[in-house]
């Protein structure tokens, strides 16, 4: 319990420290005070610049927020595929989503805004369908009478991928020829959460805050699964229903981080890694624990981004790929414990 | 229904079943009282893990039926099914190491409401079963940190807090050497006296069987070829007929069934004792 109090103490100070940092710093304590001011729990004087509260609240807070509940969503649905797949390597583009998001975000980079849309607006919104529909396509080439077997998703998840991927090239190979910038493309690929509002940030936040708690609400029956299928029907586990509902949800946490900050790699294979390597694999803790700790890992890693060469931001998933692998192998080599057996 | 039916716990009738073209098991028909421990032996293939699968309703049968009482196995719900039946299987690979604690905490699964966490109940199922199979010095300790024996005990912790009244074991003593193997049957003998646990175990070792279980079952050429206590059943011609080969039966004063061993067909470096033995 304690360890996930110092997680939650670690979110809020990351969050602090971010939404300071920047072109215009603004003290962290001013950004408690306005907070707390904001939320009607002080009568603050008003110590600090309006224009300060402006960056605050419309730039770095959405931002902030946003990049957070990315972290924990793709944190989430790693651990959920993990122990469906019974493997510590799968991720949460184990199934398909990558190749359908990166295809719907293909399409709202060319064709959508072709027809006049703004493409920050057609991303989003198609980047989730397209996760969503590559995850349905799968789930139900998968099925065999009746059953989902583990072999069949992971292959039929493979699959799917890899000929998205191809259908995307092909796209923009296309719309290259055309004269189409499909540079937005390659940085989207990358990941990133550079423009938010806060609308945005209540749609995820709403399907983040659902998935997770559900997440949480499962993880003794995450426990059984994972000793494998018939020995988790034979505790009483109804393991087709438990299955489709963590696929379902795992790929919802994934549509949703995918349609805000494009594909960031790593963090849900390497949060849900160094949670259990520091607290075991028991899914009560290491869910909160994977919740709280990816999103401090992406507020952070979304930190760097900006700060490191100003005013160019790197894209999210290379500091991700570049701080989290390091760190990841450097765990691996302290704790042995879950590489035993 | 007759008044001898509530001490059957599990009756398998007339069961037939086949994997694609294959058929394994042909109009197999057999009773379970409640508390007797039942062997099932046989040669490799015979279809001792299927039958106990079939018993477990992780397979279903192309005809016949599995009972549990007087219900059919199927018309059990997986979590009302695991308040009954518990099947400890041949192996249990875990690919996280979840401590011993944990693992017998995942056979409470069938007792969780939908969403919250244990229940006093719970907590006490999982104690009880750790103190019965003298697992609970080491329920802090990763699974892959106990021995083969020590590692058995927590599977079959597991699937006693599922508090069922019938236990099905897969190879119980596959892996473990002469006195854990010991250990753990003995183990089962006191659990069936203990919790009136009905036992029903697949075993590769006729002996053991012969030794700990009050009744075998002798799978051979799709159909049960012998049923009965371990003095009727382990004969010459029953089970040089099962096993499809030559076999030596050895009397000793101390057991009511006597113990076999194959027969060295090649010759033994310093003579031909082995045929004077026969």
């Amino acid at each position: 319990m304690t360890a996930r109090l110092a997680l939650g103490a670690a979110l809020l100070v990351a969050i602090i420290l971010a939404a300071s940092a920047g072109a215009v710093r603004v003290p962290p304590t001013s950004i408690v005070s306005m907070v707390l001011a904001r939320a009607g729990l002080t009568h603050g004087f008003d110590q600090w610049l309006a224009t300060d509260a402006t960056i605050v609240f419309e730039v770095r807070l959405p931002r902030v927020v946003m990049a957070a509940l990315v972290g924990a969503a793709l944190s989430t649905a790693g651990v959920l595929f993990q122990a469906l797949l019974r493997n510590p390597l799968a991720d949460p583009y184990a199934i398909g989503t990558s190749g359908g998001a990166a295809l719907g975000a293909a399409l709202g980079m060319t064709v959508a805004a072709r027809c006049g849309f703004g493409t920050s607006s057609a991303v989003p919104p198609l980047a989730f369908l397209g996760a969503v529909a590559a995850t349905v396509l799968v789930y139900s080439l998968a099925r065999v009478g009746g059953r989902t077997p583990i072999v069949t998703l992971l292959l039929a998840g493979v699959i799917v991928s890899v000929t998205l991927g191809y259908a995307m090239s092909l796209l923009l190979l296309l719309s290259d020829r055309y004269g189409r910038d499909t540079r937005l493309i390659y940085v989207w690929l990358l990941g990133g959460v550079t423009t938010v509002r806060w609308t945005q940030v209540a749609v995820v936040g709403v399907l983040v805050c659902g998935g997770c708690t559900l997440a949480l609400g499962w993880a003794r029956r995450l426990n059984a699964l994972s000793l494998g299928e018939e020995s988790a029907a034979s505790v009483g586990l109804d393991v087709e229903r438990q299955k489709t509902a963590v696929i379902l949800v795992g790929s919802l946490l994934t549509a949703a981080a995918v349609s805000a900050a494009g594909l960031v790699g790593f963090v849900g294979l390497i949060v849900p890694h160094v949670a259990r390597l520091v607290g075991g694999p028991n899914h009560t803790r290491l869910i909160p624990s994977a919740m709280l700790g990816g999103a401090t890992f992406l507020v952070l890693a979304d930190l760097l981004a900006r700060i490191v060469a100003p005013p160019t931001e790197i894209p999210l998933g290379i500091v991700t790929a570049f701080v989290g692998g390091p760190l990841f192998l450097y765990l691996l080599r302290q704790s042995r414990r879950e590489y035993r057996s | 229904m007759n008044t001898g039916a509530d001490s059957v716990a599990l009756s398998v009738v007339s069961v037939t079943f086949g994997y694609d073209e294959r058929v394994v098991l042909e109009r197999v028909s057999l009773e379970i009282p409640a508390g007797e421990r039942v062997a099932i032996v046989g040669a490799n293939g015979a279809g001792k893990t299927t039958l106990l699968k079939l018993m477990a309703d992780l397979l279903r049968p192309d005809a016949g039926a599995v009972r549990l009482g007087a219900r059919d196995v199927r018309a059990f719900s997986r979590g009302a099914l695991a308040k009954r039946l518990g099947m400890v299987p041949q192996e249990l690979a875990v690919p996280f190491s979840f401590t011993a604690r944990e693992l017998v905490e995942c056979g409470r699964t069938a007792y969780l409401p939908l969403f919250g966490a244990p229940t006093v109940a719970d907590r006490h199922a999982v104690d009880t079963a750790m103190a019965s199979t003298a697992t609970a010095s080491f329920s802090d300790r990763p699974l892959g940190e106990l021995s083969g024996g020590e590692r058995q005990r927590v599977v079959i912790a597991m699937v006693l807090a599922q508090e069922p009244s019938i236990m099905l074991l897969d190879e119980p003593t596959q892996h473990l050497d002469l006195t854990r193997q010991g250990e753990i049957l003995d183990l089962l003998v006191a659990l069936s006296h203990e919790r009136r646990l009905s036992i029903v175990a697949t075993m590769h070792d006729l002996n053991l069987a012969a030794q700990y279980f009050d009744r075998l079952i002798v799978l051979a050429g799709r159909q049960v070829l012998a049923d009965g206590s371990p003095a009727a059943v382990m004969r010459a011609d029953v089970l040089e007929a099962a096993y499809g080969g030559r076999l030596d039966f050895v009397t000793t004063p101390s057991r009511s069934a006597p113990i076999v061993l194959p027969v060295r067909t090649t010759a033994l470096a310093n003579g031909a004792r082995t045929e004077e033995r026969s």
